[in-house]
């Protein structure tokens, strides 16, 4: 087990955990607010393919970006008109909106399937120039997984210590006292879902331009309903999302170093773990209410009648 | 909590709202758990037993809110009525439901009780009177041996009032023990055997209404000192 | 006398509600396709000629029928293992993961035992089915019951759990000599029946008996009363006595078992091999059709076929219209959309579900 295998295995948890972590961060404002967005996967699916297609023809990976932000944040406009406006069940929609996401994804990047790009340009972290070759192609990240730490901080910023944070988690809890309160949670919830969307958009472009930098279908793999499950286990706190990030998508990273080792396990099994991790987070400290998931989540707010 | 004995007389349960009557009656009804103590009824130890042990035994409950608390609002009245004695009504191991039988028995109770209501509508749609009368119907006429009746008359006009307290002397008369809780003290002077205060979750007196009064009782639910005249 | 009176202005209810769900669902339809057509349009291609090109293909001939069946069977399995336990307010969205757990457990049975004969391997293969669904359906069952973890969550986790088990015992014990993301073909004997020279297998009947079992269950059982009473006021319930905890174990545990059966005919029946990840959300679908049909057998039934309809038509699309398949999602997602938006046509109001 020499260090290069360890420093790989790091290296490319953080290559692959990057989109998961924005993803997770977007969600976790979500839920925040009241909402679970179980078409995560669609929305990241069609971020994806029109932030490729974007980078494709017009050569510059930034506007790729900005596309599949925006993009991300539409997508969320869709469940946000469903669920807040016309009251409808948030599991349900999310998961139209999963159908939706897999269907419009496979229609904006069939012609680009098999398309290559360049992609963000990889920047070397600031102190290692003098490390031999092979050590420093594992840590040339772009500049989204630089911003990754970053952002987290952002959005705990933005959800402790701004004023719409306040309200926006106070609409999370108990949308009747928030309105009572003067708020308006309708508005919140919105915003909440924009934002969670412009965040997932930008875990999805990660994905498609930086990383893999090319177009698939589904080539989410699941990363959606993994950054629920993530949302979940890091008991909606988007610092504790950066944990859950590297655990998730280091598990298959790891099972080659355990291969490397000696242990032979399989990775499918390994990818599992973080799923039970989440499940007995849950166990020992409740997954309904206290302590933890934002009161009203699951719930249409339907307004004082 | 102490241990109660009764059969052919009603215990009345007097106490401001709020100092452990809900606990109390679901505790014996098996709802929340004996966490400390014992529980006897008729004999048998039932510190543990289900809700479903308890009613099979024969209890009965008269809740304060019966549509939230036992009462399926969009289910027939029919239905909510067979729903304390599923095992009793049904036919081919569960396969069937014999509502003709609960439809006789539903009858017999309402001519008994002199109450008439609509069997085959959603019982959300009852009056409260009404609907307390269905209650009434089913937790006092089917053999109940103990029925707990909370707050048996809030809400009601005259005629249910009446109507109810008529019924659960009829059901004491025939054998049944009753615990009435109620914050009502002319009901429970009126229709109690024996009286009993509750205060802060523990039974602070026990009397009988001929050797008490009003003055009395009312102190001790309220938690303060009997004044000795 | 009262009781004609009530009766009669019931069958005037019923057949106006008929009409309205009619015209709703019409209505509905109409404004997904008139969506979908504008997206064809944009994408270049002809709307009308896709529609119909997909109504000649699927209901024109007596195969492309068939083939609509045959995408319905699984769908309206998995659509009534969510909704037997939404009687009791259980939110099963983990029939994506009991039916992979079915397909597993069946797979066994059939790798396992290739020499039984088809009249004990089969059910043997259903059997064991059930139970991997209904395992994969216990803990989250348990939980709830135990008021520890909200169903929901558990059921999705294990929701993704479920095909990576799947796929480590394919890559790493079952894998045919050729490919390694899927077993060997079936024998014969562990191969669901097929009917008049189609690909409709006996799990389409199973389903559509399941159907009537169920709607007779929940209305006539003494069983099926005491699950309404708990799906309509769960604390009333248990205070008249009916086990609340155990019903909620048990719902779950024959939903997974349902959705076990699902896996096991996809296995058996649709592809006679167990493929890795074979399922793009067919559970997934399920809940959606039995949630939108609020439960309802025959809005089961119906929607499910209307669902079959697209995706079938979708194949199709795929070929005269160069559409790739998964654009069909798009039309169905359209559907649902407009659904769930509950557009007020009419007057009509529906119950609330939270």
């Amino acid at each position: 087990m020499s260090l290069l295998a360890i420093l790989g295995v790091i290296s490319s948890a953080i290559f692959s955990g990057t989109s998961l972590l924005y993803t997770t961060l977007g969600e976790v404002i979500t839920e925040r607010s009241g909402i679970v967005n179980l078409g995560l996967e669609g929305v990241m699916l069609v971020s994806a393919s029109s932030g490729f297609a974007v980078t494709y023809l017009t050569g510059n990976p930034y506007l790729g970006v900005l596309t599949a932000m925006l993009i991300g944040g539409l997508m969320n406009m869709i469940l946000g008109y469903l669920v807040v406006t016309r009251g409808g069940n948030q599991l349900a929609c999310g998961l139209a909106l999963m159908f939706f996401g897999f269907g419009l994804s496979a229609l904006i990047g069939k012609p680009y399937v098999g398309a290559k790009i360049q992609g963000l340009p990889r920047i070397l972290l600031p102190g290692l120039e003098h490390l031999p070759r092979l050590y420093t192609s594992l840590f040339q990240f772009d500049i989204l997984i630089y911003l990754t730490i970053p952002t987290a901080f952002l959005v705990w910023w933005l959800l402790y210590r701004t004023r719409w944070g306040l309200g926006l988690r106070a609409v999370g809890e108990s949308a009747d006292t928030a309105f009572a309160s003067g708020r308006n949670p309708w508005r919140l919830r919105y915003q909440a879902l924009f934002v969670g969307g412009l965040l997932a958009g930008l875990g999805a472009a990660h994905l498609s331009i930086a990383y893999a930098m090319n177009w698939t279908e589904y080539m989410t793999g699941g990363r959606g309903f993994i950054a629920v499950a993530l949302v979940i286990f890091s008991k909606w706190h988007p610092l504790r999302a950066i944990v859950g990030a590297l655990l998730f998508s280091g598990a298959v990273a790891f099972q080659l170093l355990l291969q490397a080792s000696g242990f032979k396990v399989s990775p499918f099994l390994l990818d599992t773990i973080p799923y039970f991790l989440t499940l007995l987070v849950l166990m020992i400290w409740g997954g309904t209410r206290r302590y933890a998931a934002p009161a009203s989540l699951g719930r249409v707010y339907h307004g004082t009648e | 909590m102490a241990t109660f004995q009764t059969s052919s007389e009603i215990v009345g349960v007097a106490g401001v709202s709020g100092n452990g009557q809900k606990e109390l009656s679901d505790v014996v009804l098996g709802m929340i758990p004996c966490v400390r103590g014992e529980k006897i009824l008729f004999g048998e130890d039932m510190t543990h037993a289900s809700v479903g042990v308890v009613r099979r035994r024969g209890v009965g409950f008269v809740p304060e809110d019966p549509l939230s608390m036992a009462v399926v609002p969009f289910m027939t009245v029919l239905e909510n009525l067979a729903l304390t004695r599923t095992w009793h009504y049904a036919r081919a191991g569960g396969l069937k439901m014999d509502w003709r039988a609960v439809h006789r028995d539903a009858q017999d109770a309402m001519s008994r009780f002199g109450f008439s209501f609509s069997l085959y509508v959603p019982a959300r749609t009852l009056s409260g009177g009404n609907l307390q009368r269905m209650i009434i119907v089913r937790e006092l006429a089917y053999g109940s041996r103990l029925i707990i009746a909370s707050y048996l008359t809030r809400g009601l006009d005259v005629r249910s009032t009446f109507a109810a307290r008529q019924a659960l002397l009829q059901a004491r008369d025939e054998g049944a023990g009753v615990l009435l809780i109620s914050e009502d003290l002319e009901e429970l002077f009126a229709l109690s055997d024996r009286l009993v205060v509750l205060y802060d979750g523990r039974i602070v007196g026990t009397f009988r209404p001929e050797d008490t009064d009003i003055y009395t009782i009312g102190h001790l639910m309220t938690g303060s000192e009997v004044p000795h005249a | 006398m009262p009781e004609t009176t009530i009766i009669s202005s019931r069958l005037a209810g019923f057949w106006r509600k008929l009409l309205d769900g009619l015209v709703r669902y019409t209505l509905t339809i109409l404004l997904a396709l008139g969506l979908f057509g504008v997206i064809l349009l944009i994408s270049g291609r002809n709307p009308l000629h896709s529609y119909r090109d997909m109504l000649v293909h699927t209901m024109g001939s007596a195969y492309g029928f068939s083939e609509v069946l045959v995408a319905m069977t699984p769908m309206l399995l998995t659509a009534l293992a969510v909704a037997l336990p939404s009687r009791l307010i259980l939110i099963n969205v983990g029939v994506e993961g009991q039916l992979y757990m079915g397909a597993c457990f069946a797979t066994w049975a059939a790798l396992t035992f290739p020499h039984l004969p088809a009249y004990v391997l089969l059910p043997l293969m259903a059997f064991v089915g059930m139970l991997g669904g209904a395992l994969w359906a216990f803990i989250p069952g348990y939980l709830k019951a135990r008021g520890i973890v909200n169903e929901t969550i558990t059921t999705l986790l294990l929701n993704s759990v479920a095909p990576k088990i799947v796929s480590f015992f394919i890559f790493g014990f079952w894998h045919s000599p050729m490919d390694t993301d899927k077993t060997a073909n079936f024998v014969p004997a562990a191969r669901l029946p097929t009917f008049f020279g189609t690909r409709i297998d006996l799990s389409l009947f199973i389903g559509l008996a399941l159907l009537v079992v169920f709607w007779w269950f929940v209305k006539y059982t003494r069983w099926g009363l005491e699950m309404r009473a708990i799906g309509g006021n769960p604390q009333a319930a248990r205070r008249n006595g009916i086990p609340v905890s155990t019903y909620l174990v048990v719902g779950m545990c024959v939903g997974g078992a349902i959705a076990g059966l699902a896996g096991m005919a996809q296995v058996s029946g649709y592809y006679g091999l167990l493929l890795a990840n074979f399922s793009r959300g067919i559970g997934y679908m399920g809940f959606l059709i039995s949630w939108l049909s609020f439960g309802d057998p025959l809005g089961i039934l119906l929607m499910s076929f209307v669902v079959a309809v697209i995706f079938t038509g979708g194949n199709l699309l795929q070929l005269t219209q160069g559409l790739p398949f998964a654009a069909i999602n798009l039309l169905l997602a359209l559907t649902l959309f407009v659904v769930l938006a509950r557009p007020q046509f009419s007057g009509f109001i529906r119950r609330k579900t939270a």
